[in-house]
Parts: structure tokens; sequence; C-alpha cells
């Protein structure tokens, strides 16, 4: 008893140090995993002529330099630029790597190289405070790692889970945007407007429906916020209304594949194509009205359940009884599916 | 593990000092002796469960996923077993059942125990 009193915190500790230890060898080994899954695609795809190991060691420790926030005017197109820079020098590493493989594989590649190095990433942050609070024997660096620690396993198996559906090409959960979008322009004359994004205009209800997503079947999320810009500065003044459809991440209790409709530019990622798509719409005064289909983020990254499948087609009723109420006949409505198009054509 | 190795022996221990005070009919000593053989065990055999649960990886089979094929001529669909290369809206050509070339897939899902 009198041990516990003098060295309970000292117990607790050591005991949370274990759970870490454990969560930090699983972390390890699923890292792995996906660098070894990568490593074995580039090469059955992209049939290199040398090694493409040390090159995707490289990658794998890259990273990006945030731009200064100290003056935050003019941020967003400053992040945009560094985006694109590390977009473009990514893929074209991937292409090095992987000589034989076509735009849609190296796409694919490109996402599965960054799933890989998103568990690397995990694992070396991890890894440091679990060592900085082992080195400086600090208990509240340990009990918050400790408490987040579930949190971090969930999304790392995801990850692995994204790297597997990555390496075949199949269609993941945060593709439902992509789905939609490309049910509604199936068979319709299209063509590509910005950076990988593809629109075709079809009718729904009397309207005219001007429906977008981002080029397929290649893993690829496209620059939906440059698009629907440059969409509302084509057509001046005559869209009525947005409507954008992605998955969203459900709260715990939540139901995989319910839909919720609310206002605003539904898109993820850092904010800078939410930011163009609500400057344009402010400055035009149109109405952004988002479909949402919830998943947990591991549903969101691995491939597309049943579910997630068939609420493509419910939400398009969702989105008929949406432009039937809020726009009158002969409006004219973007559509856009936002989200990653890997396994999903057009 | 020290620790584990530690309770263990502390169990044996106390469990042969816990039966010693039973055949003497000290049933007051042989109970806390008793007693604390069975937490050091029970401690022993939650730390081996807890550290099984951290080492096992969760679902490291490949997924079961599925590619609906259909016609939209005829009443054609087939579910077959998804294959790199598979996409959805790729077409595959001639519909079997009505022979016009319309047949493509119409979604592609994956078909396994419910997730998280």
């Amino acid at each position: 008893m009198l041990l516990f009193f003098g060295f309970g915190q000292k117990l607790q500790m050591r005991q949370y140090m274990w759970d870490i230890d454990r969560g930090l060898r699983r972390l390890d080994v699923i890292r792995t995993q996906a660098k070894e899954l990568s490593l074995k695609t580039i090469k059955e795809i992209g049939k290199p002529t040398i090694d493409p190991l040390p090159q995707l060691n490289v990658l794998m420790e890259s990273f990006l330099i945030t731009p200064v926030d100290m003056d935050p005017s003019g941020i967003v197109s400053k992040f945009d630029h560094l985006l694109d820079v590390r977009d473009v020098k990514f893929k074209g590493d991937v292409q090095k790597m992987a000589p034989s493989a076509d735009s849609a594989q190296v796409n694919n590649l490109e996402n599965l190289v960054e799933a890989s190095w998103a568990l690397n990433t995990i694992f070396r942050i991890i890894r440091h405070f679990y060592l900085l609070g082992k080195k400086t024997n600090s208990i509240f660096i340990i009990i918050q790692l400790q408490a987040l620690l579930p949190m971090i396993m969930q999304e790392a198996e995801a990850y692995l889970g994204a790297g597997r559906a990555f390496a075949e090409g199949q269609p993941i959960g945060d593709g439902l945007g992509p789905l939609v979008a490309s049910k509604l322009m199936k068979d319709k004359a299209q063509r590509k407007l910005e950076k990988d994004i593809m629109v075709a205009e079809t009718t729904m209800e009397n309207r005219r429906i001007i429906a977008l997503k981002a080029e397929g079947p290649g893993g690829n999320v496209g620059k939906p916020g440059d698009a629907i810009q440059s969409l509302l500065q084509e057509n001046d003044g005559k869209v009525s209304m947005i409507v954008m459809v992605d998955a969203a991440l459900k709260f715990e209790g939540e139901t995989t594949g319910e839909i919720s409709e609310g206002i605003g530019a539904a898109i993820g990622g850092i904010g800078t194509e939410r930011f163009k798509i609500e400057q344009e719409a402010t400055k035009q005064h149109i109405p952004v009205y988002a479909v949402i289909v919830k998943e947990s983020i591991l549903e969101a990254i691995t491939p597309m359940k049943k579910e997630i499948l068939d609420a493509g087609d419910k939400v398009i009723e969702r989105i008929k009884s949406l432009v039937v109420e809020r726009s009158k006949p002969g409006d004219t409505v973007i559509i856009a599916g936002i989200g990653n198009t890997i396994g999903i054509g057009q | 593990m020290l620790i584990s190795i530690v309770l263990i022996i502390v169990a044996f221990y106390t469990l042969n000092l816990g039966l010693g005070a039973f055949n003497t009919g000290d049933v007051t000593l042989g109970t806390l002796y008793f007693t604390v053989a069975v937490l050091s065990f029970g401690f022993v055999v939650l730390s081996v469960f807890r550290v099984r649960k951290g080492y096992a990886l969760a679902n490291p089979a490949p997924l079961k996923v599925m590619s609906i094929v259909k016609c939209p001529q005829c009443s054609f669909k087939q579910i077959k077993n998804f294959s790199v290369g598979d996409f959805v809206f790729k077409k595959l050509g001639l519909c079997t059942q009505c022979g016009v070339a319309s047949l493509s897939i119409t979604g592609i899902y994956y078909d396994g125990p419910a997730r998280r």
C-alpha cells in the first residue's frame, strides 16, 4: 500500500509508456507494410530500370514549409502556389520512379506514396514525443500521447487500408461526390476545365445543370475551387445556385451513408479551394448548398462500402428536390462532386 | 515483463504459504495469502491479454471488393470480383444477353465485415 502511495504516479507513467511503446511498434509495422506496398506497386506498374528505393526514401522524408502568417493578407494564394509546386514535384518524382505508368496510374501511385508518407510522418511525430517524454520524465507529455493514441492508431490503419485501395485503383468512400457527378455526366459531352476537372452539361427538372468532378479514373481531387470560379465568371450572373456533394466525417453513433443537407462550400483540404468558391459566390450573391454523406475516417479512405455506393442515387434525388425548391425552370445550376475520384471514370 | 515474472514468483510463493496456513488451521492468514496469489495471477493474465491485443494488426487480410456489371439495354446484371483495371463506368463491350455493346461497370464496392 505504502509503495502505491509513494510510487503510484511513477507506476502509472510506466504503464502509459508501455502502451505508447506497443502503439509505436504497431505504427512501425504499419508504415513498413505501406512502404513495401508502395515499392512493390511501383516496380510492378512502373517497371523502373533503376532501383526506386533511394528516391522513395527521399520522398518519404519530404516536407512543406507553410507561408508566414504574421501578415495574413494574401496567404491563400501563397498556400495555393506552394501546394501546386508540391503537387507537380511529387507527381514528377513518382513519374520518374515509374516511367512505364500512364497518367491514371501515376495519379494512383502518387496517392499511394502520399499514404506511405503520411504513415511515416505519424510514426516520426509519435516517436519524437514518446522519446521526449521519456527523456524529460514528463508525465504530461506521456498522458497526452497515451490519450490520443487510439485515434492515431485508427487513422494509421485507415491510411494502410487506403494504400491497398490506391495500389489497385479501387474507389474509396471519399469518392462519393465524384460518383454522383459522374452519374449526372454520363454519356454527355464533356470538356476539361482548369487543373484535372471535367465538366458536362445536362438538364434536371427543366434547369440547365453544369456538373463537374475531378478527372478519373486515376486518384485525383483536382482543383474544384478554380473550376467553379471560372464557371461562374464564364456564366456571369446566370448561375442561380451551387450544390456541392461531398463525403463528410460522421460522429460516433451515426449511420454510414446517412445524407444531410446544409449551407456552405462542402470541401475539405487546407481551405484554399473553399476560399475561392466562397469569394466568387459572395461576389455574385449565389447561394451555396451542401449535400453530404456521412462516413468514418476509415470508411472515407478505404474501398467504398455498399451503403455509400447506394447513397449515390439517394443523393441525386435530394439534389433534384433541392433544385426544384430553390431555383426556377430555365435557371443554371452548378453541381460539384467533391472528393478523390480514384476508380471512378466519367 | 520483469514485473510479470516477479508477480508469478510472488503468486506461487504466497499460494504455498496460504496452503501451509490452511493446513495448520489458520484460516485468516491462509485467506490473506490466497488473495495475494489470486491478485498476482490476475494481474499477469491481464497484462498478457493487453500485450496480445496490442500487437494484433487490424484486418491484414485483403479486402473483398466487388464490381457490378450492368447492361442498360436489357436486365443483365452481374456481380464479379474486382480486378485491377476495373473502374466505375468502364465500358466492357458486348452484352452476352442482348448483344448490344453497352455493357459497363456501374459500381464498385467493398463487401466485407462491418468496420468501425
